[in-house]
């Protein structure tokens, strides 16, 4: 997520075209991350597209008080969207009377096909019991990496490390994700 | 290239071919692209991003949302000062004349925009010179010498709305000053790479440096606001996995 530092900055102050154009940019990634994230709790819970709206909301609610200082803006964006995705995360644990997702009412705005989203839901859920069993910082890496898209420097800037360690820490991510394929291949 | 930089969890070296290619594989997976000959997890991950939704590239709604959200805290602290400074006005109307010294970061300055509306607004101008010269001088300090200029372009624009000779003089004089740290093509030289200027050595023979931004550092993190509506960052860790969810992970 590349961005011009103008354009924020013209964002900032209201321009029409140039919040439409950083919208445009910043929404995909936002989406895609909280699909990764939310995608599998089925509906019943905050939906992912929600999420995200209330996401891009947030950021640009923050942008006149984002100063470009020559980083990654995607540090900006995506702590704002963790911390989001968090509060879904404790809406969800404080929901204890969880209904079974087939007898969950489609939202009246649902425009997603349901045997799409089931099968996205069901994807989500296989890839976050593969992730589950990684360190925290290396998920959320394997998740702004795959499905946010951002860069190696970019997850650095979001998480506080160098451009080094997240590419390290990646590494040993896919290493451990390929042998837990592989010992559960042998289970199988 | 098996050079041995670290030993990962399992105490096995990892090599810089192998971090070159995961590098490699999760900008394609990243990208949205299927990698050729992946294995089970590449192909998951990949197959996870593909069915990722795209939203609507042209939600008008939520656009004029976001637009609303950017004036949303600038509004209602208007709202709120008009009403403060109308009743200041009524009760204390000794403050004007102060209030015609203010700057937008003093109390006073919703009777100074109530009052003096065009000093105002050259205020803000000034203020907005004077924000974006600053942010021209961290560009030039990090070689990023066409979108300093870029910004000290607008910071000369802004200049012109100040009102006030004395402040528009001086603003002027940092961004000629600023202007002066930018070097400009006399010779091209284009197998020399490109070289940071010193601040206070302008060099009139140095090319301008791309203006791609410099690697971020554990030490120097970006610039995020308060956010007033959520909890500090969480990061990490985040709580992904939820397994204390019946009938969902399982």
């Amino acid at each position: 997520m590349e961005l011009d530092g103008e354009l924020t900055r013209r964002a900032a102050r209201g321009e029409q075209n140039a919040a439409a154009e950083l919208l445009a940019l910043v929404r995909p990634g936002v989406v895609r991350y909280c699909w990764a994230h939310l995608g599998s709790l089925g509906r019943g819970h905050a939906s992912p597209d929600d999420v995200a709206q209330e996401v891009c909301l947030a950021v640009f609610e923050a942008l006149p008080r984002y100063r470009d200082r020559g980083l990654p803006f995607a540090g900006f964006v995506y702590r704002i969207a963790a911390n989001k995705v968090a509060d879904a995360y404790r809406a969800a644990s404080a929901a204890v009377t969880v209904r079974p997702i087939e007898t969950v009412p489609e939202p009246v705005d649902d425009h997603w096909d349901p045997e799409r989203r089931a099968l996205t839901a069901d994807l989500s859920r296989r890839v976050m019991e593969l992730l589950a069993d990684l360190p925290d910082t290396h998920r959320e890496i394997v998740v702004l990496r795959v499905a946010a898209g951002l860069s190696a420097e970019e997850v650095g800037a979001v998480l506080g490390m160098t451009a080094a360690a997240v590419r390290m820490a990646q590494s040993r991510a896919l290493a451990r994700l390929r042998e837990q394929a592989r010992a559960q291949e042998v289970v199988a | 290239m098996t050079l041995r930089i670290s030993d990962d969890d399992h105490g096995r070296p990892v090599d810089l071919t192998t971090l070159a290619e995961d590098d490699r594989l999760l900008d394609q997976l990243g990208r949205g692209e299927r990698p050729d000959g992946c294995d089970d997890v590449d192909a998951l991950l990949s197959d996870w991003r593909a069915r990722m939704p795209a939203p609507d590239p042209a939600d008008d709604r939520l656009l004029a949302a976001s637009v609303a959200a950017i004036r949303r805290p600038v509004t209602r602290w208007s709202r709120r000062s008009v009403v403060v400074a109308t009743t200041a006005l009524v009760a204390f109307g000794g403050l004007t004349a102060a209030a015609e010294h203010a700057g937008p970061d003093s109390p006073l300055w919703p009777i100074t925009q109530l009052v003096y509306g065009d000093l105002a607004d050259s205020r803000t101008s000034a203020r907005d010179a004077g924000d974006t010269v600053a942010d021209a001088r961290i560009a030039i300090d990090s070689g990023a010498y066409d979108r300093a200029s870029r910004l000290l372009d607008h910071a000369a624009t802004l200049t012109d709305r100040v009102d006030e000779p004395g402040v528009a003089d001086e603003l002027r004089t940092r961004i000629a000053t600023l202007r002066g740290l930018i070097p400009t093509v006399t010779d091209p030289l284009p197998a020399t790479p490109p070289v940071p200027a010193v601040p206070g050595t302008p060099s009139a023979t140095l090319p301008p440096t791309p203006t791609t931004n410099p690697p971020p550092s554990a030490s120097d993190p970006v610039d995020v606001p308060d956010l007033p509506t959520t909890p500090p960052a969480l990061l990490p860790p985040l709580p992904i996995d939820l397994p204390d969810l019946p009938g969902l992970l399982g």
